[in-house]
């Protein structure tokens, strides 16, 4: 039987209406009395020793208002989420490592100053070689980029689970394959932006778009020397985010310009700016071994992967371990061996990208698993289904539990008579049509490893004397649709209108810590906290409730805006009610902490199939359609998320067909959105979605994580359509068209 | 950007008394889609901005007997949602449908697109197919060039735009046209490769003049000349249309480019693009 729910499972949009006005203000929408205007000086190069820095010039043009370096910062210059080896602003005498290293900072009276101040500072430095891929930085005796590390490995790590050896003995066939993947830009609408200013009590305040208020405060204050409690972080609204404003960049910049001129500062960074300092999804080399019997069970799988951390750590170690842990993806293989390095080079670093390590080895995986069926001549369909996981089965990671049953075949077919459902339209001759699939076992909630240290989630809940309720969180709003989705929570459980519900989202002074807004988790860990505190919260009402209306507590629940009697005549209004705990003294405010299991993380299971028309004349690709089954286990508001779905198709689209942020020997090829391509609208296919039910067990309502899944498997159909198409694979995206007439005509790639 | 004056002015003459008031330290306007760009990146520095904008009287497509005119402040989209091109100059009507995005075909002009002379400008593949000529007016008088002679580098015309405006672009009627493009996504992008054509066909099915324009192929606006003389007086087949676009594929001498794609896959799509444009102006009309 399906539960009835009050409003979870509607379609619900808090901010819509604001959004689509142009009223929603972003954090460059922030204008203060006296605001200075700044900017930064970039490395003019990608690696070099900076000698001198002469500012003299710029502090002497007129509207100038400060011009800092190094010298000017208190604390350790340092930051980063694993290891704090990244400057907040590079000092002379040291190097800067990347494009996107910042030497010196300008804030002036308005923009145009700033920017021309900035071309008055004089850097002297010295060109240092660079290490601009896998082979430079691993070779022997390549100079190391950080000297406290032995060579240029940023991290490793290694899964083994049975006995690949005789793995590869069982097996009939044996097939290896190199799939190299590009680095991705998340191209959000809202570039970084932040404003700074003291507030009466002498607090820095910071109003920017960032994935996780509560990492930005303490990590900027020890960097900048202050105790994090002088700061306070408020996330403003991000117009996209993707992991790319999960790590610090201007912000820390805006606070410095602040302690030092004492007057509001505003930073928002240019596109170009943006392209070359946030985090990239890690450009990689992923190697497949991988062996089956002739009927097509799998009984060994190998892989390596490498990604290009870029010049500092960042996230890579954590990316890595995600990598390598949803590797085998939803399959059973008995036997495996998964290792993988991340590597420090002088590209531009690498980071959260929506699905952090997961969309390289899914998408690895499924294009090897298409080959393997070509060459077992067995249907890809068929192959997935013979080797999908079972309960019971051992899983290629140990983080994850099946505690509910796979639901890959059902996904499949699913998927696959939708596709099959869609009309052929005619294809000119010289055109071939395919059809691709390809399945994951996205993780959520991977915050969860208790080695990042950002298991738990706060959520606090009040009413107000008048009934009505607001939410803490320190989820942010980045256009997912969190807002929405906790106040439909709060309405499910007092049973009230959710517009009427008010949601105060991530703000260090007045909201719990909720970790980061990454991970497809802030509906699974803050709705789960926010669950149980309302939970709290309705226990005491219903106490209070007891003695005011002389009925015994099992008898009282809350309906449609009011407590109610159980079978009984009695009822009052939540507004009357919070008014009576308010002259009685009663608490009507609830934190709550939630905390996934420390053993294992959530799991989900997704199947996209993609169908594709491909010019063997030009090798143009048009993908036609793309349809994505996605167990969701419940979906608290269906249109959200059936739009995170579609969006992580298209950015996946992008990223298999046209997204590359190439570098050629530390210069970027790509550094605006003129030469970076990401999807228009006009390359959007027909898009299905399906959203499976079938409840979590420790989900909110059963409710799984979705917003970073789809990008896990889009890209794999597409390519695999194009396989299918062709008979060949494209193993080093994105599909140019270049790349395919190549590969239809036998051309060899050019170096 | 620095500059100390914009002026929107109302006509011609006013637009060219102001450009001389400044001596060569202006320059004209009209979307600025390109120079606003050029002027952001301090590739070009002017004291003052003309713009072209207020002038309706430069905005018309019509058709005056055998001739269309087209005045050069039309805008891509104008372009793109005349009946009259879509009709008679079918390769210029889906040049400018190829340009940017709605909102730069909203406000990009063709004037514009021809005088920042890039090599691949879609209008300009189109028209110098379509053997357009422009109209050049100064304070000292007026003259008519024949495209391919303003062409004369990548980002190089022949106009001074701190003295000069182009007015209007003619171009004969009868030719059945074509225009094919190839790009790594479907809108807002550079081509890999753009071609032209245009072809007068008499009644006996022979070729009286076939006119090809390629882009970016080489650093102006490309004709294909020796591919044009395969078709020319001769029967129309699809024989000649092969082999006049592997003809093309010789004279053309494209650059590796890390964006756009190596020479050699260029070379390659400029004879499928013109097999598909040369088949496709011949079924027209």
């Amino acid at each position: 039987m399906e539960k009835k729910y009050w409003c979870v499972g509607q379609n619900f949009r808090k901010d819509g209406k604001e959004k689509v006005k142009g009223e929603t203000k972003y954090a460059g929408d922030i204008f203060l009395p006296d605001m200075l205007f700044a900017k930064p000086l970039l490395a003019p190069v990608s690696h070099g020793r900076l000698k001198t820095i002469d500012t003299s010039l710029a502090k002497s043009l007129p509207g100038v208002v400060a011009v800092v370096t190094a010298e000017d910062i208190k604390g350790s210059n340092r930051f980063g989420p694993v290891m704090q080896d990244q400057p907040v602003l590079v000092g002379v005498g040291e190097d800067f490592k990347f494009l996107g290293d910042t030497l010196a900072l300008v804030a002036a009276e308005n923009k145009k100053i700033a920017e021309e101040a900035i071309r008055l500072i004089k850097v002297d430095y010295e060109e240092l070689p660079g290490l601009y891929n896998f082979n430079e930085a691993l070779a022997d005796g390549a100079f190391r980029l950080h000297q406290n590390m032995e060579k240029n490995i940023c991290s490793s790590g290694e899964i083994v689970i049975g006995d690949i050896t005789s793995g590869f003995n069982e097996s009939d066939i044996i097939l290896e394959e190199i799939i190299q993947t590009p680095r991705q830009e998340h191209a959000y609408l809202e570039t970084e932006a932040a404003v700074s200013f003291f507030d009466n009590q002498g607090r820095v305040n910071l109003y920017s778009c960032l994935q996780d208020p509560y990492y930005f405060n303490y990590d900027i204050a020890q960097a900048l020397g202050l105790p994090a409690n002088r700061i306070r972080t408020v996330a403003t609204t991000a117009g996209g985010a993707f992991g790319g404003k999960d790590d610090i960049t201007l912000q820390a910049h805006a606070i410095l310009l602040t302690l030092v001129t004492g007057r509001p500062v505003k930073m928002v960074y240019s596109r170009e700016e943006s392209i070359l300092i946030h985090p990239k999804r890690h450009p990689s080399e992923i190697r497949i071994k991988i062996g089956a019997t002739k009927n097509g069970r799998i009984t060994a799988f190998e892989g390596r992967v490498l990604i290009d951390a870029g010049a500092y750590t960042g996230r890579s170690p954590v990316v890595l371990t995600v990598a390598l842990n949803s590797f085998v993806g939803p399959y059973y293989i008995p036997h495996i061996k998964l290792y993988g390095h991340a590597v420090y080079t002088n590209n531009l670093v690498a980071g959260a990208c929506r699905g952090y390590g997961q969309p390289q080895s899914n998408t690895a995986r499924e294009l090897v698993l298409d080959m393997l069926a070509d060459r077992l001549n067995i249907n890809p369909v068929t192959l997935r289904k013979i080797n999908a996981l079972k309960q019971g089965q051992q899983a290629g990671t140990r983080l994850v539990n099946l505690d509910t049953p796979p639901t890959l075949d059902s996904l499949l077919d699913q998927t696959m008579a939708v596709l099959e459902k869609s009309p052929h339209d005619d294809t000119p001759a010289y055109c071939k049509r395919g059809t691709g699939v390809a399945c994951a076992m996205p993780l959520f909630d991977i915050s969860a490893l208790p080695s990042l240290g950002l298991a738990g989630t706060g959520v606090a809940i009040q009413m107000h004397p008048d009934g009505s309720l607001v939410v803490y969180a320190s989820a942010v709003e980045c256009g997912q649709g969190v807002i929405s989705v906790l106040a439909q929570i709060a309405a499910e459980e007092f049973s009230v209108n959710p517009g009427d519900v008010e949601v105060i989202l991530a703000d260090t002074d007045s909201t719990p810590k909720s970790g980061p807004t990454t991970a497809s988790r802030q509906t699974y860990t803050s709705g789960n906290a926010l669950k149980i505190a309302s939970e709290h919260l309705k226990k005491r009402l219903i106490s209070f409730g007891s003695r005011l209306l002389n009925v015994a507590e099992e008898k009282l629940y809350f309906y449609g805006g009011k407590m109610l009697v159980k079978d009984g005549e009695g009822e009052v209004p939540l507004s009357k009610l919070a008014k009576e705990c308010y002259y009685a003294g009663v608490n009507l405010k609830e934190e709550a902490w939630f905390r996934s299991n420390h053993a294992t993380i959530g799991h989900t299971f997704i199947a996209t199939a993609a169908d594709v028309e491909v010019d063997t004349l030009t090798g143009s690709v048009k993908v036609l359609k793309l349809v994505t089954a996605h167990d969701i286990g419940k979906a608290i508001n269906p249109l959200a998320a059936a739009g995170q779905i579609i969006g992580g198709g298209m950015q996946s689209l992008g990223w298999a067909m046209t997204e590359d942020l190439m570098q050629k020997d530390g210069m970027v090829v790509t550094p605006s959105l003129a030469e970076y391509l990401i999807p228009t609208a006009l390359d959007l296919p027909a898009m299905e979605t399906i959203l499976m039910e079938n409840p979590y067990p420790t989900g909110p309502y059963g409710a799984k994580g979705v917003g970073e899944h789809a990008s896990m498997t889009a890209a794999a159909a597409i390519l695999n359509a194009i396989y299918q198409a062709t008979g060949k694979m494209v193993t080093n995206f994105p599909a140019t068209p270049e790349k395919v007439f190549n590969l239809v005509t036998g051309i060899p790639e050019s170096s | 950007m620095h500059w100390e004056a914009y002026h929107c002015v109302e006509s011609i003459e006013e637009a060219l008394q102001l450009l001389d008031e400044y001596a060569g330290a202006s320059r004209v306007i009209a979307g600025g889609t390109d120079l606003v760009i050029q002027l952001k990146n301090h590739q070009r520095r002017v004291k003052a901005l003309v713009s072209l904008s207020s002038i309706k009287a430069l905005r018309y497509i019509e058709q005056d007997g055998e001739t269309i005119r087209i005045g050069a402040l039309s805008t891509h989209n104008e372009l793109a949602k005349s009946d009259l091109l879509m009709e008679k100059a079918k390769a210029l009507s889906l040049a400018a449908r190829a340009v940017g995005s709605p909102q730069i075909r909203n406000i990009g002009t063709v004037g514009g697109n021809i005088v920042n002379a890039q090599p691949a400008a879609d209008t300009a593949i189109a028209l110098l197919a379509l053997g357009a000529k422009a109209k050049i007016v100064s304070s000292t008088g007026e003259r008519v060039e024949v495209l391919e002679n303003l062409f004369k580098g990548i980002g190089e015309s022949s106009v001074n735009p701190a003295k000069e405006i182009v007015t209007e672009f003619i171009f004969p009627a009868f030719f059945r046209s074509a225009f094919q493009r190839l790009a790594l996504r479907k809108a807002f992008t550079l081509p890999i490769i753009n071609v032209a054509v245009a072809l007068l066909i008499d009644q006996k099915n022979i070729c009286r003049e076939a006119r090809i324009a390629i882009g970016p192929v080489s650093t102006v606006p490309f004709r294909a000349k020796k591919a044009e003389a395969i078709l020319n007086n001769e029967i129309i087949s699809e024989k000649k249309l092969v082999l006049a676009a592997a003809e093309a594929m010789r004279e053309i001498n494209p650059r590796d480019s890390l964006l756009r794609g190596s020479a050699m896959y260029r070379r390659a799509m400029v004879k499928v693009l013109l097999e598909r444009a040369l088949r496709d102006a011949v079924v027209v009309k």
